[in-house]
């Protein structure tokens, strides 16, 4: 059985992971918090069954969109509401925008469209995004391919 | 713009930022999987407290009619006990939320329709059986002679004017009360298993 201490532990040297996952689909900071201690619990609740064959960050990857991906919706949690006409004029003189760009470009996608760049962007290859998603690796590439064409007409990225 | 390097510069400006409040590992969960497992404890408690006072009464009443009803009530509510107990306790126990997407969505999204289902069919026979006992009481109390009072035809007639308005009445109030609970839920999470199973 392991401990709390040991849990926490590995929470606090990848807390970082939750807090994208949240940012990512999350607006309001009540419901960040909310999500933030949903996932703490649920990891908390599963970490009996790490078995240690993933890195704990993967992991905690899988538990924490698993978390927000079957969360009981309110209306400000998840959904989209930025305006995103704005992008449409970022360019390459904007470069200061660049990063408030991409984030609200990601935030437009669908949810799992989401999660699919997330882990794209975090490194992780289609097969492990596959075993993350439950999908197959093709499927995943097919999807990434779709997704980064839909990034980049939104950022207007060359090449 | 280069994809990773802007990500990358992302992360360290506006995703890495701690969320607000006091970190811990907290008791509840709002998860729609733990809410039922919450809910079936509560139906679990309401069951025992309704089998006693049903127990109770069936010593108080010395009528056989009212006897046999009554009897009958505490056979569904033993039943309804075990049931909700059962389910209470394997609510959670395979919950993936460490398996893939798919899975914990197709889980999460079955196990919740299946719950409604339950909680439909319990509505359907339940509150029905427990009116007509609740109504065989109240006559038995207020003629003194249950015996004859259900003899008169008129009697039977109301009874079965309540059995027939409260069966549909119950199971579309359970219905409406599950859909305003967890209709947003169900319909979001069938969007997401159509979203991930897309091909594209």
């Amino acid at each position: 059985m392991p401990s709390e201490r040991e849990f926490t532990s590995l929470i606090d040297q990848n807390k970082g992971i939750i807090y994208k996952v949240i940012r990512l689909y999350v607006r309001d900071p009540d419901d960040e918090q909310d999500l933030f201690q949903e996932i703490l619990f649920q990891s908390w609740k599963s970490f009996a069954h790490f078995k240690g064959e993933s890195k704990f960050s993967t992991w905690l990857y899988r538990v924490g969109l698993n978390t927000v991906l079957t969360f009981k919706r309110r209306p400000s949690l998840v959904e989209n509401h930025e305006d995103l006409s704005q992008l449409n004029v970022i360019s390459s003189e904007r470069k200061g925008e660049e990063t408030e760009a991409l984030y609200l470009a990601i935030r437009e996608l669908g949810e799992i469209d989401r999660m699919i760049i997330l882990l794209h962007l975090e490194g992780y290859e289609n097969e492990e995004i596959a075993d993350i998603a439950g999908l197959l690796k093709g499927h995943i590439g097919v999807k990434l391919h779709r997704i980064k064409k839909v990034l980049k007409n939104k950022l207007r990225i060359e090449g | 713009m280069d994809l990773l390097e802007t990500w990358q510069k992302l992360e360290r400006e506006k995703l890495s930022k701690p969320v607000e409040g006091a970190v811990e590992i907290r008791k509840t969960s709002r998860h729609p999987v733990e809410q039922l497992k919450a809910a079936y404890m509560r139906t679990t408690l309401f069951s025992v407290f309704f089998l006693a006072g049903f127990i109770v009464l069936f010593f108080l009443f010395e009528e056989p009619l009212v006897k046999v009803g009554i009897g009958f009530v505490v056979g569904v509510y033993v039943f309804f006990f075990v049931v909700n107990f059962g389910m209470y306790r394997r609510v959670g126990m395979d919950f993936p939320v460490d398996r893939n997407l798919k899975d914990a969505l197709n889980h999460t999204y079955s196990y919740i329709t299946e719950n409604i289902r339950f909680q439909e069919r319990a509505a359907l026979f339940l509150y029905p059986i427990g009116g007509a006992a609740g109504f065989m009481m109240g006559g038995s109390v207020g003629s003194g002679d249950i015996n004859s009072m259900m003899m008169k035809p008129s009697v039977l007639i109301l009874l079965v004017v309540v059995l027939v308005v409260m069966t549909p009445l119950c199971f579309y109030l359970t219905r409406w009360m599950y859909k305003v609970s967890y209709g947003k839920c169900l319909s979001d999470l069938k969007t997401l298993i159509e979203d991930l199973e897309r091909p594209n």
